[in-house]
């Protein structure tokens, strides 16, 4: 009895103090979910708090243009950058009415093509683009729409603050931002050269270019000047450091504003300097008559008999400012003697003609940072015809611009200098470059360009101080099958100052009028030389090339300085 | 005495505790600073860019040569307006300066010459004002919209 008591007791005492830790058990646990609840509970109302937290918002940081350096001239002046700019896109699976959706897109984007949208939108896709480039008070009246299904990324697009201003060098983008032609195409295809260059003050990369934005704004202004009061279908002019190949300006009207990019699929607006191939006339003869000194074959005193017209074959070479009789070397060049050239040319001959002007980099294409120049027309089989005709510019067609490289070496002490776009210092230039003519050469040639501009043919681009020596160029355009006589190509080349020359212009006009601008005349000495005074009068005193008068003109008259 | 240092040791964990929660937020606050400051320099980036092209697109030499023209009363350098310190002999000097004084009209006068050209900087603001070549740019609403919101 006492046994099974005590047995009793001990029992009753295990299964009491066994509940107390039950329900010690049962209270841990209760504890330890009522934290976990309150934990949970806090975090829901921090968050409550907080919302989706910074960078909420509908504009999604997913750029799909790529960023680009900013592009500026040599003086540091801003020709293309990037600009953000929103872009509207849909998503059909989210949006519940397409027909509201169309109408009040619509609304607010009157240029967007509905019928087109509802189409899209109804095909199904998950992305559907509207429009791209929204201004900032159209992409706040879409956002206050409401409408689901509705989104925006932000993109950057290019903008050119200048315009056409230099459209053919610096080139333009595509709708995705990347570089189609110039500078641009360049930029993409070399990203090593924005290291190259100095940050800009936002510490945006940048691209600086060898142009010069004032000379490039005075090169445009005064060609479309020329060609409205030419009447002209077309000009194209260049600016040249002769000493580095700089090119210092560029311009080829019509042109195109990179803002507008189908623009520049017009066929007329393409850039003649470096893409267009023309026979330039009488230009050329700067070359035979820089052959035949550097051959040693005609000195300055040499003559050449241009009594009458050459005739060879079916072919009947004449002079269009006939002299019929002997001229003396720089005679044939400031006259522009056709049968002057052509005999100069036969005295060098077939191989060494043509070995002089491979030499001067007219029979190849001349690369460059916006795209290797368009390849010349030789003739196919080089006779002697060829080299006469070849002599006074016909029959071999070339790019301006490698016409104006050409000429680098004859005026520049004899140092062929590839032409860029990018800068580059006139030690560099002259050091990379390969000598190609005797110094004498060279003096020699700018000596006569000099000359013809005070008694020749370029008498009407001697701008006041500046120098100016050049030569004309008019060429007859090839209409059907012939040349045609109304139809003319006038160009001029020429140097400033040629006591030490330092930079070079070359002004092309194409189907220039008579009009009594110009005399009544259509001849290069008449509409291009003009034009090419003009444009170094303005130039020069940009580049910094100081104005000299002749000895008689040049006294100090205080009155005129008086007056600034 | 281990009952005491027990206590102080759950006491130190606590107060490490309650230290490493705040530092945490602290430093959470400041990632969320370093976002959006982030942000703002990237806003004020791109409020750059659209500044520095309208810069660029109101500083287009044809647009300063149209306002020169039609504002000031100077024309571009000729050759012989320029020369050289050694061309200029003493007596030239001393002409010239003469023929400016003699030229230069008396103080009333120039005042009242002078007052008439604060008009034309007025002037250039309305014109640029109404000027339409730059509004009708479509990004040209957005060039507004930085300055406002930095302004704010």
């Amino acid at each position: 009895m006492s046994e099974s008591a005590k047995w009793n007791a001990a029992e009753a005492r295990a299964e009491r103090a066994y509940l107390a830790r039950g329900r010690y058990r049962f209270r841990l646990a209760c504890l330890g979910f009522a934290l976990a609840f309150v934990l949970i509970a806090g975090r829901l109302v921090t968050l409550g708090f907080i919302g989706s937290g910074p960078g909420g918002g509908s504009l999604r940081d997913i750029s799909t243009t790529v960023h680009r350096p900013d592009i500026v001239d040599r003086n540091g002046r801003l020709l293309a950058t990037d600009i953000k700019g929103a872009t509207l896109y849909a998503d059909p699976q989210k949006v519940i009415d397409i027909d509201e959706l169309v109408e009040q897109v619509t609304s607010v984007l009157p240029d967007v093509n509905a019928a087109e949208l509802r189409e899209k939108l109804k095909a199904g896709k998950r992305f559907v683009r509207i429009r791209r480039e929204l201004t900032p008070k159209q992409q706040e009246e879409i956002y206050e729409l409401g409408l689901p299904g509705l989104d925006f990324i932000e993109e950057y697009r290019r903008v050119y603050p200048l315009g056409a201003t230099a459209s053919h060098v610096v080139g333009l983008v595509d709708v995705d931002n990347r570089g189609l032609a110039g500078i641009e195409k360049f930029v993409d295809d070399n990203p090593q050269l924005t290291m190259l260059h100095p940050d800009t003050p936002s510490s945006d990369e940048s691209v600086s270019l060898s142009l010069d934005l004032g000379v490039q704004h005075v090169l445009r202004e005064e060609l479309t000047r020329a060609m409205a009061t030419y009447h002209a279908k077309a000009a194209a002019g260049i600016v040249m450091d002769v000493h580095s190949g700089e090119v210092l300006a560029l311009s080829s009207l019509p042109d195109f504003d990179p803002n507008r990019r189908e623009q520049a699929l017009e066929k007329d607006r393409l850039n003649r300097i470096g893409f267009g191939v023309y026979e330039m006339g009488s230009v050329f003869k700067v070359f035979t008559v820089a052959g035949v000194v550097d051959y040693g074959l005609a000195s300055m005193h040499s003559t050449f008999d241009a009594t009458g017209p050459i005739h060879y074959a079916s072919f009947t070479i004449s002079d269009f400012h006939g002299q019929h009789r002997v001229l003396s070397l720089p005679e044939v060049f400031t006259y522009s003697s056709n049968v002057g050239a052509a005999k100069m040319a036969l005295e060098m001959g077939i191989d060494r003609h043509r070995a002089f002007l491979r030499k001067l980099g007219l029979l190849g294409r001349t690369p460059t940072e916006i795209g290797d120049t368009a390849a010349p027309i030789i003739p196919a089989h080089w006779q002697k015809l060829n080299t006469m005709t070849i002599a006074f510019g016909h029959g071999l067609s070339v790019t301006p611009l490698q016409l104006a490289t050409a000429t680098l070496p004859l005026v520049n002490g004899g140092i062929a200098v590839t032409p860029t776009f990018l800068p580059r210092s006139r030690e560099e230039g002259m050091s990379m470059g390969t000598r190609v003519l005797k110094r004498q050469t060279s003096a020699a040639m700018i000596k006569l360009m000099r000359l013809n501009v005070l008694k020749g043919t370029g008498k009407r681009a001697n701008a006041e101080g500046y120098r100016v020596g050049g030569k004309t160029g008019t060429a007859e355009k090839v209409v059907g099958r012939h040349y045609s006589t109304s139809s003319l190509l006038t160009s001029f080349l020429c140097t400033f100052p040629t006591d030490a020359p330092e930079y070079l212009v070359l002004v092309m006009l194409d189907e220039p009028q008579r009009v009594p601008e110009s005399s009544n005349q259509a001849t290069a000495g008449t509409n291009a030389a003009p034009t090419a005074g003009k444009i170094i009068e303005r130039i020069g005193p940009i580049l910094g090339v100081a104005p000299r008068l002749p000895e008689d003109q040049r006294q100090f008259d205080a009155k005129v300085l008086a007056s600034y | 005495m281990l009952r005491f240092v027990n206590v102080c040791l759950v006491l130190g964990l606590v107060a490490l505790a309650y230290v490493i929660y705040q530092v945490k937020y602290e430093a959470r606050a400041l990632d969320e600073e370093i976002v959006s400051l982030g942000k703002q320099v990237d806003q004020e980036r791109d409020a750059l860019a659209v500044l520095r092209a309208e810069w660029s697109l109101l500083n287009r030499p044809e647009r300063i040569e149209r306002l020169a023209q039609k504002y000031l009363k100077l024309a571009p350098t000729q050759p012989r307006q320029l020369v050289t310190v050694d061309t200029v002999s003493d007596r030239d000097f001393d002409r010239s300066r003469f023929e400016i004084t003699a030229a230069t009209p008396p103080p009333a006068a120039t005042a009242a010459a002078i007052k008439p050209a604060a008009k034309p900087k007025a002037a250039i603001a309305t014109a640029e004002a109404e000027s339409t070549t730059i509004t009708a740019l479509p990004w040209a609403a957005k060039i507004v919209a930085p300055v406002q919101a930095s302004a704010q």
